[in-house]
């Protein structure tokens, strides 16, 4: 070895030793709680997957930078990662339990699915590790090459996804309506099975994750249409979806999925854990997925690093939850599912063509909704009564359907 | 083929200590996950990754691949000895595995059970790579309408496999039927029969139920009747290593048989979707269909234990292909050796063979190295195992109570299945009054493919997938199956 | 009594695939297809042979006597039972207590086995579960639902 290579392997075995003992000083007052003890890092599915993966990485790094902690790694599989965080969200708050799970159970709690018994908005945030865009690609060999020839097709596109409870299922059919694109989804094609049928010519393509889709694409097995939240990753010509819509549904469409693209792998702690400590937990997650020796073991696992921490994620997810009515009314009728009427006391804004439509204002925002001439029941002043006699400004208490009917009014008068 | 790729990774495997070692530290790790109940390869798989985490990746796939090759070998052993399957494949060998070793022949058993396995994993690993050139076409030949009528002809084996109960057999395999389609259904987002609880989202749990199925009845007639679970004295039955030798020719013996199963075991695994886990149910039906004698089987014919052995290894070698090459998993195990690849830096994919056919080789040597150090090791053991045959039943059944219980537990990670278990008193019910348990465990396996395959097949193609040339084959040979076995039955009524 | 079961195990056949059939009634269409029609013919199944049976049991009744040794209905009942416990015992206490608890019970009370070997039977029991399952491949097993209330 010549003097310059010495001088820098001691220069850095130097910069290493002084390091050292910089970082017990960063933690900070709430780190001390944490010395000796065992903190639990749930993750919702079974080992060998990219969430148990990327929590066993950030665990071992976790242990790193709160000085005297253990954290051990428990899965808890079952119902698609539900089991999962209603076993996070109903832990003891005390720091000690921290989890993992998947961000499409946004889309669970936005349709008050059954068997869920967390709150995202009332989850204790402490980051998130990555992003994940996500495409639709189809086969070479499908006939579609562009966005617009998916727009001129004459037949609907046959697309498949893994189940209709999934997250991706969901988007698949969110993002046709904002497009404008005639598709049929196929569910039951989980893991890879999508792309097996899509090299089989039974399905044009299927929307999912670039991160799983890339292999495939690069085989030369498929091209990428469009992307959501994928910019860097991708040849400039492959469109953005927010660059392909047209009208305010569709941008609240696609900001929604966007805002799924960016919170990729979750890291979060039951409501109510000290702020102390939960401000010394979203520290060293954060020096965690800084340290150099982290991202160097994450390049080797080919698994990508794109953090974002404590109260940025928490506002994200915010943000995500608050979808106009339509948007809820539009997945529920996919997901078979019933979502509950709105009830709400308000002064009628507009009265239109004889009653039969109305707007009013209902959690800050005006609502249109329709007025039946069988179904809607109309009071006025304690009479039932015609909607032909609703008025403007009239103060009623009004039952409706997001996005579709009135089921009562009940007027004052 | 080059042929100089494929001589040179097996030199390289053989002259390398280092993966030598791991092939043979490998072995008795995987025998071990299969011979206990619920951890199964794929819990074992799951373990093992972070060891395997900083190895180099040609060292840590050969450490896995040869776990994984041998999980079945070490599953037959409480099978055969215990009746309790340590993995929902190796149920199929309880069914005349466990009798032989009622009959004193337990170690003859053992010794069919590890050469079929041998010959199994080796014939597996020979397909695997002599189908490599062809691999994307035949791959692509199944579709969800393939699919489904696959999963029909297995349910006609129900019928085989039913012995004269056939009435009996069907109503237990509609039952099996009926518990496959237990939990969240994919295709309408419906929670079916879930009565509200999580943990049934994701459908019984294979292991649990064949556990119930199983185990338990087994054990339960083994403390009602007392003794050992062998009825016969050990003095006068044959444990020793001359027995084990015996059931090794056995396989040899029936060579045509072994040969077939092992081909079937590998053409099932090779096909995505299917799922492996029906492999080796099938070709323990096609091991009753084909024989002269069927009414030998679920009394400790042999072949019942050959049968399925054979097809629970080959099918692995067949699994390798598309996930190797398509990224895609073939049987439920392969799905963690996926991520274990990916992982090691693996990437599957078409340019597996261009850019790494020495790695991919390098596989499959191990494939084989793993089945045949397995045999000689098991050939080490088998005479003290077959000994746990003549101790006292009064013993066993706690034990295999707890172990069972273990099993279902670790298998599906949650403690409400142990409510499920339950079933066993359904099962010894079954046991008792002389109905068939095999077809439930066919109904419970292929169930959901069916059904999911089904409304595939009709979204995409409408009724009209029937009309597909690979579908009326498929559609001939579940005509064939039936057909058969309604002649066999009349001759056989003939006769009686 | 073999006859008899098979009317036994018939019925409680039927009444699963008439529960599940009701059940499946009330799920739209796509899903309830195949339970239903899979459902029906079980049930259809079950029917055919609680026929055969019974008339199986009429026919035996005149020739009279069982060919082969009845099998004790009080023993079976009693494994059953102990089978039960067992679950019972590890859901409520988990494995590491109940497992070996309930291993030395059955093999003193239903086995009649010497204190001292059931006990060390039992321990043997604990050290593999604890040494192969927790400290080993480091899993945990079930705690039990009850551990936490008794001990806090």
């Amino acid at each position: 070895m010549n003097w310059t290579k010495r001088t820098a392997a001691i220069v850095c075995f130097a910069a290493i030793g002084v390091a050292q003992p910089i970082e017990p000083a960063l933690a900070g007052p709430g780190a001390e709680f944490f010395d000796g003890k065992k903190i639990t890092y749930i993750v919702a599915t079974k080992p060998g997957g990219g969430y148990d993966t990327y929590a066993r990485l950030i665990a071992k790094y976790l242990e790193k930078h709160l000085p005297g902690a253990r954290v051990i790694v428990k899965n808890r599989p079952g119902a698609g990662h539900i089991v999962g965080a209603n076993q996070l969200f109903a832990a003891k708050p005390d720091g000690l339990t921290i989890g993992t799970f998947n961000t499409g159970l946004v889309y669970a709690q936005l349709l008050e699915r059954e068997g869920i018994r967390f709150d995202l908005r009332k989850m204790s945030w402490i980051g998130k590790a990555a992003a994940d865009p996500r495409v639709l690609v189809v086969g070479k060999d499908s006939g579609f090459a562009t966005f617009d020839d998916l727009r001129r097709a004459e037949r609907p596109i046959l697309l498949a996804s893994s189940g209709i409870a999934s997250a991706a299922h969901n988007e698949t059919i969110l993002l046709a309506h904002a497009l404008g694109l005639d598709v049929k989804v196929i569910p039951g094609h989980g893991g890879n099975e999508g792309e097996m049928a899509i090299m089989r010519k039974e399905i044009a393509g299927t929307f999912g994750s670039y991160s799983s889709l890339r292999p495939f694409v690069e085989n030369g097995f498929g091209v990428v249409i469009f992307h959501v939240g994928g910019g860097p990753a991708l040849a400039a010509s492959v469109p953005a979806v927010r660059d392909l819509v047209h009208d305010d549904e569709g941008r609240a469409i696609a900001a929604l999925i966007e805002s799924q693209t960016a919170l990729g792998r979750l890291t979060a702690a039951p409501p109510g854990v000290p702020a102390e400590r939960l401000a010394a937990l979203r520290a060293a997650y954060e020096s965690a997925l800084e340290d150099p020796d982290l991202r160097r073991d994450a390049a080797r696992l080919r698994i990508p690093i794109v953090p974002s921490y404590g109260e940025d994620v928490a506002a994200k997810v915010d943000a995500a939850l608050n979808q106009p009515p339509a948007i809820v009314a539009l997945l529920a009728a996919v997901m078979n599912v019933e979502i509950a009427t709105i009830s709400v006391r308000t002064a009628l804004v507009t009265v239109a063509a004889k009653g039969k439509k109305i707007t009013f204002r209902s959690r800050d925002q005006i609502i249109e909704a329709k007025v039946s001439g069988s179904r809607t029941r109309v009071t006025i002043a304690g009479q039932d009564d015609d909607r032909a006699n609703l008025k403007e400004g009239m103060v009623c208490v009004i039952e409706y359907m997001p996005g579709g009917e009135a089921t009562e009014i009940d007027c004052d008068g | 083929m080059q042929l100089d790729v494929v001589i040179a990774s097996l030199i390289n495997l053989l002259t390398s200590p280092g993966l030598l070692g791991l092939v043979v530290l490998a072995v008795p790790i995987g025998m071990f996950f299969g011979a206990v109940p619920g951890l199964g390869g794929k819990l074992g798989i799951a373990i093992m990754i972070p060891f395997v985490f900083g190895m180099d990746p040609l060292a840590g796939a050969v450490f896995l691949v040869s776990m994984h090759a041998v999980v079945h070998t070490g599953g037959s052993i409480p099978s055969i000895l215990l009746g309790i399957p340590g993995t929902g494949p190796d149920a199929a060998t309880v069914v005349d595995g466990y009798p032989m070793a009622q009959k004193g022949e337990a170690g003859r058993a053992l010794g069919a059970s590890l050469g079929a396995s041998g010959v199994g994993g080796v014939i597996g690993a020979i397909v695997l790579a002599l189908l490599l050139p062809v691999l994307r076409p035949v791959v692509l030949a199944f579709g969800p309408a393939e699919f489904f009528l696959l999963a029909i002809l297995g349910i006609t084996f129900i019928a085989a496999l039913s012995g004269d109960n056939l009435i009996k057999g069907l109503i237990v395999g509609c039952f099996g039927l009926m518990l496959a389609f237990v939990g969240l259904d994919p295709m309408t987002g419906i929670a079916r029969f879930t009565f509200g609880q999580l943990f049934l989202w994701d459908g019984v749990d294979v292991i649990t139920a064949v556990l119930a199925l199983y185990a338990i009845p087994e054990m339960i007639a083994l403390g009602v009747r007392g003794g050992s679970v062998s009825a016969i004295s050990k003095a006068r039955a044959n444990y020793g290593i001359r027995s084990v030798v015996e059931g090794l020719t056995d396989v040899f013996r029936h060579w045509r048989l072994t040969v077939r199963t092992s081909l079937i075991g590998a053409l099932i695994g090779l096909v995505p979707g299917l799922g492996g886990d029906a492999a080796s149910w099938i070709c323990y039906g096609h091991a009753v269909q084909s024989s002269r004698t069927p009414e030998r089987f679920g009394k400790g014919a042999v072949e019942g234990v050959i049968a399925p052995e054979t097809a629970n290894n080959s099918k692995e070698g067949g699994a390798m292909l598309p996930t190797l090459f398509f990224g895609i998993p073939g049987s439920s195990g392969m799905v963690l050796l996926l991520g274990a690849f990916v992982m090691l830096g693996i990437q599957p994919g078409p340019q597996l063979i261009l850019n790494h056919l020495d790695l991919v080789w390098t596989l499959v040597w191990a494939l084989v190295l793993a089945n045949l150090i397995a045999v000689l090791m098991f050939l080490g053991i088998a005479r003290w195992l077959g000994l746990l045959a003549f101790i006292r039943g009064g013993l066993l059944v706690p034990l295999v109570f707890l172990l069972a219980i273990t099993g279902s537990y670790l298998g599906s990670g949650s403690w409400h299945n142990l409510i499920l278990l339950l079933l066993g008193v359904l099962g010894y019910g079954l046991k008792r009054f002389d109905w068939p348990r095999p077809p439930f465990v066919i109904g419970l396996i292929l169930g959901e493919i069916a059904e999911v395959s089904l409304h595939k097949a009709l979204a995409i193609w409408g009724p009209a997938f029937l009309l597909r040339p690979q579908a009326l084959i498929l559609l001939a040979m579940v005509g064939a199956s039936l057909l058969f076995y309604l002649l066999r039955r009349r001759a056989t009524r003939r006769r009686s | 009594m073999k006859v008899g079961g098979n009317v036994i195990i018939g019925a409680v056949m039927l009444t699963i695939f008439a529960g599940m059939l009701a059940m499946a009634a009330q799920y739209p269409d796509d899903a309830g297809f195949m339970p239903i029609l899979v459902g029906l013919s079980g049930a259809a199944l079950c029917v055919v042979q609680l026929c055969q049976a019974v008339a199986a049991d009429r026919r035996e009744v005149p020739t009279g006597g069982e060919p082969a040794a009845p099998v004790p209905l009080r023993r079976e009942m009693s494994l059953l039972g102990w089978f039960a416990g067992f679950i019972a015992g590890i859901v409520a206490l988990g494995f590491l207590i109940a497992g070996p608890a309930l291993v030395f019970a059955f093999l003193v009370i239903d086995q009649r086995e010497k204190i001292a070997r059931a006990a060390a039977l039992a321990v043997g029991c604990l050290a593999v579960l604890y040494l192969v399952f927790e400290v080993l491949l480091e899993l945990t097993l079930f705690r039990g639902l009850a551990v936490p209330l008794l001990f806090g």
